[in-house]
């Protein structure tokens, strides 16, 4: 065993996601892409509305030199990871004290159970008249959101541990630590990978929406910012940038969730 | 080994009088004995595993239990549906029970690995339940009973999940397992020959509220030969086994197939 062996496995995980009909996955939006430039070409569709891809492809390079998409792409990710973090971890910890003690799902449930209803974007007037217009209503929106996707998760995940499994530990003898170690958190941890793999998306949908409204940097705000001025490659360099930063994002959590729970056989 | 005195047990049904699953059921199980326990389905038999073992304890009567080697579990458990963990590999569902009593991971899984070759399991020893027969999966359940130590076995319908082939297989495979460790063994069974194959003792148990009606002593001498089943002899007891538990069973043949 080498210290490789880790990182060989993660990319074997990752080759063997990617390969079926992987080139059909990528001819689609290729074809697509490519029906767009001719169509601008040809006077079908509108460029001023739609500028080709090769336009916004030269615009997203500039942006990239200048630095200019650096300092927005970093804007966003430091207020959706520590957001994402502090959410998942606090979710996380709700979720699965209220999966293992009736007492805190009989106090909380109730509360997280309206809470939940309420759109979490809704609370950003609320965290901005609290806060002011630093950084901190911005990641503990991404945080609230989060944290319900967690909570709820986790707490799924602990309760649909099957009874038998828990009912045969126990005769084993499985109680307090032991019990936590060997069944409670293995047989929670794919609730909360679900959990994460959702709240990836969503934190994603819930910083562009914060910076739409109350910023002057990060993606969110390129994207706004771009439509007030009318300079749709930059608005279309956005939406590039956001797509890929969320499509990485969700891969990465799926990759981590394969590697923790690797006695679940991936669906084919 | 294990004594149970007029033992009841009672569960509180919501809105309804308590359900009655054990009526005065009295059992003495001798050091090494092997007891196989018959009867309808729904008669108890679980709950009375549970007593014995002390997982349960019963709403009136007592259960004796001669005290084993200290440090060791005194009882290890085989369940129907297997009841490993899908988290851990074949090893460390083998080494489970030993470190649930407190031995250390490498110390548990190397104790563990002799049985999971007696069982035939070690080229799987890296693979997940899930990866497994179930035939292969009631053998690593077995393999993890018999790691612990422990001098008694519960077993409830161990090889009721399986086909009739590998339950047959298996059923060999227990005899000569039985043979070879002496064990005091508990039972549940559906199947009247697997509990004369097996058994030294057949206890026939009624319906609901379950209790213990008849007791047949397996008359075939140890080591037993599979083919035993063949005989006239073993033919004969299966028929006075089967009379005395289709009286019992008829009250609910509707409701099992």
């Amino acid at each position: 065993m080498t210290v490789f062996a880790p990182i060989r496995r993660i990319t074997r995980l990752a080759v063997v996601r990617a390969r079926p009909g992987i080139w059909l996955g990528i001819a689609v939006p290729l074809s697509l892409l490519a029906l767009w430039q001719i169509a601008t070409a040809a006077g079908a569709i509108d460029p001023l509305l739609f500028p080709p891809p090769c336009t916004i492809a030269a615009a997203l390079a500039d942006m990239a030199r200048s630095g200019e998409l650096g300092t927005h792409v970093t804007a966003t990710l430091g207020r959706l990871l520590p957001g994402y973090a502090l959410g998942a971890l606090t979710g996380t910890l709700a979720g699965f004290a209220m999966g293992v003690s009736r007492t805190m799902n009989a106090l909380f449930s109730p509360l997280f159970a309206a809470l939940y209803a309420l759109p979490k974007i809704a609370t950003l007037p609320l965290l901005l008249l609290v806060f002011g217009l630093g950084e901190t209503p911005k990641v503990l929106s991404v945080a609230i959101t989060v944290f319900f996707t967690l909570q709820i998760n986790t707490l799924a995940g602990v309760q649909h541990i099957d009874p038998r499994t828990r009912e045969a530990a126990r005769s084993y003898g499985a109680r307090g630590l032991r019990l936590l170690r060997f069944v409670l958190l293995p047989g929670a941890l794919p609730g909360v990978l679900t959990g994460l793999r959702a709240a990836a998306g969503l934190g994603v949908v819930v910083v562009v929406a914060v910076e739409f409204v109350a910023s002057e940097r990060g993606l969110g705000y390129l994207i706004w910012n771009s439509w007030t001025l009318f300079q749709p490659e930059r608005m279309y360099v956005g939406l590039t940038a956001v797509a890929l930063l969320g499509g990485l994002f969700s891969a990465a959590v799926t990759l981590l969730a394969r590697w923790a729970t690797p006695w679940r056989t991936p669906p084919r | 080994m294990i004594s149970a005195v007029e033992v009841s047990k009672q569960f509180p049904a919501s809105r309804q009088s308590p359900v009655h699953a054990l009526d005065r059921v009295s059992l003495n199980v001798g050091e090494g004995e092997f007891v196989c326990v018959v009867g309808p389905s729904g008669c108890g038999k679980s709950t009375l595993l549970q007593l014995l073992g002390g997982l349960e304890a019963p709403s009136s009567g007592r259960v004796a239990r001669r005290a084993g080697p200290s440090g060791i579990p005194w009882a290890s458990y085989v369940f129907q549906d297997f009841g490993l963990l899908p988290w851990l590999t074949v090893r460390a569902n083998a080494a489970f029970g030993l470190r649930m009593t407190g031995v250390a991971r490498r110390e548990a899984e190397r104790a563990a690995s002799t049985w999971l070759e007696r069982m035939g399991l070690e080229e799987f020893a890296g693979a997940y339940p899930d990866q497994l027969s179930g035939g292969m999966r009631q053998r690593l359940a077995l393999a993890r009973a018999l790691a612990t130590g422990s001098p008694v076995l519960l077993m409830d319908e161990p090889l009721g999940a399986l086909d009739p082939q590998t339950r047959r297989l298996t059923q060999e495979h227990l005899l000569s397992l039985w043979q070879t460790e002496h064990k005091t063994v508990v039972m549940v069974t559906h199947s009247v020959d697997e509990a004369i194959l097996l058994g030294d003792r057949v206890v026939v148990m009624s319906a609901r509220p379950g209790r213990v009606t008849d007791v047949f002593t397996v008359p075939f001498p140890r080591p037993r030969d599979p083919d035993v089943v063949d005989t006239p002899e073993f033919g004969r007891l299966r028929a006075r086994v089967w009379g005395r538990l289709r009286s019992q069973a008829a009250g609910e043949a509707g409701a099992s197939p």
